[in-house]
């Protein structure tokens, strides 16, 4: 039992207490207690009975009393707002949670896919520049079109153009339409021999381009020659000078495409050097001076190719046509891409928005 | 037909956010009480209003049957207790000067006084009251008003409290003597003790 005050009142008396100090007060914790009911019984009677023997404790406990009843109707106060919850995350708002995340995801994807394709078409995988974004590739041509190489750039292009491996040339498809028995695997042989010079060929395409009329060369300079590109076309013109000033042999004796073929493998590694220098001089070859009668007369066999495709032609166009087709579906994929990642990007946006909207309230 | 509260606090466990909020309503006046003169600001005390009643929704299933007002205070006086100690952390202004009259004059009484002159006294003695509480200490503050306020027992405001049942007694008695001093100071504890003798 606590009731530590009455003890010490019993057993030291008031003589013990400071001058003025409230004795009552040491009953303050019985007192209150007492109020609210909280001692056990045999408390209960000790203070029942301090009551009885002192009226000064009776008052304090009737202060006590109004003070509690006092702070009992204080009440409680209004409250200035509702505190309600909003429905904690549905099952609607967890999934667009996950529907988020997904719409993340998606986004990186195609950002990560349009980075890879946009690269790869920057480093020429696709065979074309990225016109279709504005973006001029340097050196390689300037992409699907016959677009003017004027630029030193058309050197490398020349290069370039010498290492694919089917190029249209004008002497290969010169050489297929003179030969009309040559099978389509030979005339393909043909064309891979491109780069290296067949005086042979060359010989016989320039006899025929002197049996041409040159009204033809005009067609040279037509803006569009879908096949063979003019870097390459130019080479192959030095190579039939080439060939035409070193095997005057082959040009007295019309050969067969086999023989032609033969001669023209054999011719290869000396021609190669001339070769070079075709590449290096494809850019004079397009100047104005190709008009000259010359140039009319190395240009009959472009002409005569282009105006009567041959069976050599056909796969240069596919080819070509492929590339074209390759690099339009690149570009598309590119954009395609790019309209994507954007749709994921602005589809998180909005769900993030709604979702943190909904968090809020 | 009203649900009661068990059947209301039974729904709530099983997730119905509506049943909870029937008891957010019913109990949302002791809860902003309490907090307002434990922090006597009103900003804070919405704050922590919000903050127990989400902690009770999470909470929800933890419930075993006790009292639910009860239970409620306890985790509103744990919030406010975290918001002091929070504040006294970080102080940016304190407590005692934004303390104002006013943040009590604008509440109503849930219960009206029925005359005007009573409805003054009573007023008058309602502004010394809370003063008065204002001026103990916090701990003894929120023992008082969980006892006298809101009518908690005293094992209750030791679970409350997370303090043993003497210091409940204690900190009530020494609150309530504190409170009777102020009164007698400012005139109004003979008007309450001969109201309470009639």
């Amino acid at each position: 039992m606590r009731l530590w005050g009455w003890r010490r009142r019993s057993d030291a008396g008031d003589d013990e207490y400071p001058e003025g100090f409230d004795v009552t007060a040491v009953w303050d914790e019985q007192l209150s207690a007492h109020l609210d009911g909280e001692l056990d019984d045999h408390e209960a009677a000790v203070v029942d009975e301090a009551l009885a023997a002192d009226p000064a404790l009776e008052v304090r406990l009737g202060e006590l009393a109004a003070v509690r009843d006092a702070l009992g109707s204080l009440g409680e106060l209004r409250a200035p707002r509702p505190f309600t919850l909003e429905a904690p995350p549905t099952a609607a708002r967890r999934a667009a949670g996950r529907l988020e995340l997904a719409f993340r995801m998606g986004a990186v994807t195609a950002a990560v896919a349009f980075a890879i394709v946009l690269t790869g078409d920057i480093a020429g995988l696709g065979g074309e520049g990225v016109e279709g974004w504005g973006i001029a590739r340097p050196g390689l041509g300037g992409g699907q079109g016959e677009q003017a190489s004027d630029s030193p750039q058309a050197a490398p292009a020349a290069v370039r153009a010498e290492a694919t491996p089917a190029p249209a040339t004008p002497a290969a498809a010169q050489t297929a339409s003179l030969a009309p028995t040559a099978q389509p695997t030979a005339v393909t042989e043909a064309a891979e021999a491109a780069p290296t010079p067949q005086p042979t060929v060359a010989a016989v395409a320039a006899a025929t381009a002197e049996a041409t009329p040159t009204p033809t060369a005009a067609l040279l300079d037509a803006p569009a020659l879908p096949t063979a590109t003019r870097e390459t076309r130019a080479a192959a013109r030095q190579q039939q000078q080439e060939a035409a000033a070193e095997a005057p042999a082959a040009e007295e004796t019309p050969a067969t495409v086999a023989g032609a073929s033969e001669a023209g493998t054999e011719a290869a590694a000396d021609a190669t050097p001339a070769a070079t220098e075709a590449a290096e001089q494809a850019d004079e070859a397009d100047t104005p001076e190709a008009a000259t009668p010359a140039a009319a007369a190395e240009a009959a066999p472009t002409a005569v190719a282009a105006a009567t495709p041959s069976i050599a032609e056909q796969p240069a166009q596919a080819e070509a046509q492929d590339g074209d087709d390759s690099a339009r579906a690149l570009r598309r994929a590119e954009q395609g891409l790019l309209v994507v990642a954007l749709a994921f990007v602005g589809l998180t946006l909005l769900l993030g928005l709604w979702r943190r909207r909904g968090a809020r309230t | 037909m009203a649900d009661s509260v068990p059947d209301l606090v039974r729904r709530a466990q099983r997730g119905e956010i509506a049943a909870f909020n029937m008891l957010v309503i019913r109990h949302q006046n002791a809860a902003y009480s309490l907090a307002l003169r434990f922090l006597r600001t009103r900003e804070a005390a919405e704050d922590v209003t919000q903050e127990a009643f989400v902690r009770a929704w999470r909470a929800i299933d933890t419930f075993r049957g006790e009292r639910f007002r009860s239970w409620l205070l306890r985790i509103v006086a744990n919030a406010a207790r975290d918001e002091l100690r929070r504040r006294k952390r970080r102080p940016q202004r304190s407590l005692d000067e934004t303390w104002d009259d006013s943040d009590m004059a604008p509440i109503d009484p849930v219960e009206p006084d029925p005359g005007p002159q009573e409805r003054a006294e009573q007023a008058e003695l309602r502004g010394v009251l809370e003063r008065a509480l204002a001026e103990l200490p916090e701990d003894w503050r929120m023992v008082v008003l969980l006892s006298d306020v809101h009518g908690m027992s005293y094992e209750e405001i030791a679970d409350a409290v997370d303090a043993p049942l003497g210091t409940v007694k204690s900190r009530l008695s020494r609150a309530r003597g504190r409170l009777r001093q102020l009164l007698i100071e400012s005139g109004e504890l003979p008007g309450l003790a001969q109201r309470r003798k009639r």
